[in-house]
């Protein structure tokens, strides 16, 4: 069985509170330390103190490009690439090849480390990380500084690539805390070992796995956190300036019908499964596009469509994507051509309005489209960790935007310039994508709920002048 | 004690309870529902398991109908938390303080501190707590340290048990209101920021005493330990003086008891208790070589006799090993109660006197909700 441990301060540490981490089968897999909540202001000062002396960024971005490359080829740990995407598979139920395909999105993320930090700077520039100034105009110059030193990052297991979120905090100089997901561990240890391994100062690193009782400890302690969960979560941090909370995406695609219509009868030959991995289907097929909104990384994601909203006519448009949908094999996750997540909790999936079934002694959520739910039914728009979603239908000259906010991703597949005008300017949608670039689009360092920069830094005023009378 | 006392100690307690001269005026009454004679049909321990659960009713009955008649001491109430709706009541004259005798002889045995002014042997009787017997008297002059309570007061036994216990080690007894039903309260209606407002006011009253009283004993609870850990100066200031340290109240897990003792507080000894206003305290018992757990703890039997049972058939004990759910009998001549199942789970942990009871380790609430998933987190 595997271990992994506490990290912190440099090294490993043993802990006498041990959790099995168990698969999909209910069989062990791993041997988890547990971290008490006692031990979180302890690991955070030795952060704090880690992150005190003076960084030499491009240092880092060094050691986290190279550790990077390591994350998708080298052995870590006694792990290849391959096995660990085996062991995330079977920890969290997710198809392997989505958990493969994660691991080397989120390896190209860390080896286009300055790249991404470019999102992320105020000019695309990485001067003001080490320099702590901008000029946002010719002769305007001010200060540009971190608001502290150490991250809370309370991890979710859905997807390895959010990973690359404190990978970047570490980019910026700051130290980060981390509380993994619990199916998911491997995936913050791999990262850790591959900083080591290409000199990263890992002594900038705390690796707390445990409960949801580390959360508020992490928020007390660190001077911001990010944290991924659902409502229980949610209602443990309340409103917290201090934390930047990733809920239940709800995200949603918006097809108008004359977007979409030109495109002829729905395509049949497109066999589930074989869209490529990673690539947006084509504009002629908007029903696997449309298919893939739904089921990218097993609709694991919380960008991936939670709701389809059409507006006007498109006959057949959203029962051919329910069609597919329906007819998506249920394999072991483990199968190469898997594309439904397996689920670890029976009693959790039966009480999903999609349903529990099981196949193989294993269960799932049956993948699907709910047609013609009624936007005020709860259902609309509720986030499973499975390729199911609801869809609407409205009038041509419906208002579609109402139904559109509090989603975190929204794709518009639309000719209403207007549309896109007053989405764009909607605080309650943070991801925009026109035209066929599915919601759960991203590159790496691009904002997901704003920008991690504008969390970490703030501008300050700053202003030199020679002293003359000396 | 073997099964055959236990069975003698029930058959007694149980007359006790059920005779019109001696039991109390609840379970007189409670008798005639019963659909059989406790008197002559409970003929030992397994027997109780015909008692209906009665600790509910505890909850509203006037709490003087638990006095035995045969008992004339003056007695006291006690509440319970009240986790779980209304407080449960008990009555009390004496048989709690015995149990704090048994404590202090165990924290002698962890060599907990005791002032050097509480070991004079006692001959004349001072205003005192009269339950507590002939007690240490207090040389004249004699330097007195301190013992900090941090933990709920008021209704709750705890704070009076541990006013007693620093009596009779000779110690100063200070303490800090601490409400845990507001606490609870806070959190059950997800006011979490209040609660720790509420936290922070305690930890700054317990400053005002760390920073002015030569405190060498702390009774706190595990989540109050930490904040006072996690506060620069406290932390400080328990580092430099507290040599012992009782926790008590929530779970605190065997990671989290090696890191206060080896890494955040190793000059102080620190002691567990198990328990509860209906149990009273099960103390944890100095360790021994072999033992599986860092921290066992030893229930008040026969007064109350716990034992870890199945939780989906508590008549059945789990194996030495073991976890269950905690279920208890208070069978002495103050109080009865048949059986009561506690929301905790435990690890049974087998010793010489496990035919009777057991002993506890890795106490933590039973857990409780169904799954649910919104959100792919």
């Amino acid at each position: 069985m595997r271990e992994i441990p506490i990290w912190r301060g440099g090294r490993e540490r043993t802990s006498l509170d041990v959790r099995v981490l168990r698969d999909y089968r209910g069989a062990p897999l791993a041997r988890v330390a547990a971290a008490p909540s006692l031990l979180v202001h302890r690991a955070v000062r030795e952060l704090r103190e880690a992150a005190e002396e003076h960084s030499d960024l491009p240092a880092l971005w060094d050691a986290i490009a190279a550790a990077g490359r390591l994350l998708d080829t080298a052995e870590l740990g006694g792990c290849t690439p391959d096995e660990h995407a085996r062991l995330v598979t079977l920890a969290t139920g997710a198809p392997i090849a989505d958990s493969r395909q994660a691991l080397a999105e989120l390896a190209a993320g860390m080896a286009e480390v300055r790249g991404a930090l470019r999102w992320q700077a105020p000019g695309g520039s990485l001067e003001p990380f080490m320099t702590n100034r901008i000029e946002p105009a010719p002769g305007k110059c001010c200060g540009w500084v971190p608001v502290g030193r150490v991250l809370g990052f309370v991890a979710p297991s859905n997807h390895p690539a959010v990973h690359l979120t404190w990978v970047l905090a570490l980019a910026m100089g700051w130290a980060v805390a981390i509380r993994p997901g619990a199916d998911d561990p491997f995936t913050p240890w791999r990262v850790l070992l591959a900083l080591r391994e290409a000199g990263f100062p890992v002594e900038r690193i705390a690796l707390l796995p445990g409960g949801h009782d580390l959360v508020p400890a992490l928020v007390e302690h660190c001077d911001r956190t990010v944290a991924y969960g659902g409502p229980a979560l949610a209602s443990l941090l309340g409103r917290d300036p201090r934390v930047l909370f990733n809920g239940p995406g709800r995200s949603k695609v918006l097809v108008d019908a004359n977007a979409v219509n030109s495109a002829g009868p729905p395509a049949r030959s497109q066999e589930a499964g074989a869209t490529s991995a990673g690539g947006a289907a084509g504009p002629e097929d908007p029903v696997g596009f449309l298919v893939e909104c739904i089921l990218h990384d097993g609709g694991r994601k919380c960008t991936c469509a939670s709701a389809l909203l059409l507006r006007g006519e498109a006959p057949g448009l959203l029962e051919a994507v329910a069609e597919r949908l329906n007819r998506l094999p249920l394999l072991d996750p483990l199968d190469p051509e898997a594309r439904v997540p397996a689920w670890k909790d029976f009693a959790a999936a039966r009480q999903t309005p999609a349903g529990a079934v099981e196949a193989d002694g294993l269960t799932f959520v049956r993948p699907g489209l709910v047609l013609d739910v009624d936007p005020a039914d709860p259902r609309f728009g509720m986030e499973l960790p499975a390729p199911w979603a609801t869809a609407a239908r409205l009038p041509e000259d419906a208002d579609p935007l109402p139904l559109l906010r509090g989603s975190l991703a929204v794709t518009l597949l639309t000719k209403d310039a207007a549309l896109v005008r007053r989405c764009l300017r909607e605080t309650a949608i943070q991801k925009l994508f026109v035209g066929p670039i599915p919601p759960w689009h991203t590159e790496p360092g691009a904002p997901h709920k704003g920008r991690l920069a504008d969390f970490l830094f703030t501008a300050k005023a700053f202003r030199e002048a020679v002293i003359p009378w000396t | 004690m073997t099964p055959a006392e236990l069975d003698a100690h029930v058959r007694e307690i149980v007359r006790w309870h059920f005779s019109p001269d001696t039991g109390s005026p609840y379970w007189l009454r409670k008798a005639a529902d019963l659909s059989f004679d406790p008197l002559s049909e409970v003929r030992g321990f397994d027997d109780l398991a015909r008692f209906p659960a009665v600790a509910e009713e505890w909850r509203y009955i006037p709490a003087g109908d638990l006095i035995p008649r045969g008992c004339n001491a003056a007695f006291d109430v006690w509440e319970t938390g009240g986790t779980t709706g209304p407080p449960t009541r008990i009555v009390d004259a004496e048989e709690r303080t015995r149990g704090i005798l048994r404590v202090d002889r165990m924290l002698d045995e962890h060599g907990f501190p005791r002032s050097d002014a509480a070991t004079l042997p006692v001959d004349s009787p001072g205003p005192r707590d009269p339950a507590l017997g002939p007690g240490p008297i207090h040389r004249a002059g004699t330097s007195r340290p301190a013992w900090l309570h941090l933990g709920p007061t008021g209704p709750h036994l705890v704070g009076t048990n541990v006013a007693r216990l620093a009596r009779l080690r000779g110690m100063l007894y200070h303490t800090v209101d601490l409400d845990p039903r507001w606490v609870k309260r806070l959190y059950r209606e997800g006011r979490a920021d209040e609660a720790r407002r509420y936290t922070a006011h305690l930890v700054e009253q317990a400053l005002a005493v760390l920073r002015t009283q030569q405190v060498e004993a702390l009774s706190a609870t595990p989540p109050l330990l930490q904040a006072l850990c996690e506060h620069p100066e406290a932390y400080d200031l328990l580092a430099a003086r507290v040599k012992g340290i009782i926790w008590f109240g929530t779970s605190l897990s065997p990671e989290g008891l090696r890191l206060l003792e080896d890494e955040l507080l190793p000059e102080a000894r620190f002691v567990g208790w198990y328990g509860n206003t209906l149990m009273g305290i099960a103390c944890q018992r100095p360790r021994r070589e072999g033992d599986a757990h860092n921290c066992v703890f030893s229930p008040p039997g026969p007064a109350a006799v716990v034992r870890v049972v199945d939780p989906q058939n508590p008549a059945r004990r789990v194996a030495p090993g073991e976890a269950g759910q905690v279920r208890i009998s208070l069978l002495n001549r103050e109080l009865f109660l048949p059986w009561h199942l506690e929301r905790d789970r435990a690890v049974r942990v087998a010793w010489p006197g496990s035919a009777a009871w057991d002993e506890l380790a890795e106490v933590a609430p039973l857990d409780g909700g169904g799954a649910r998933v919104e959100g792919v987190y």
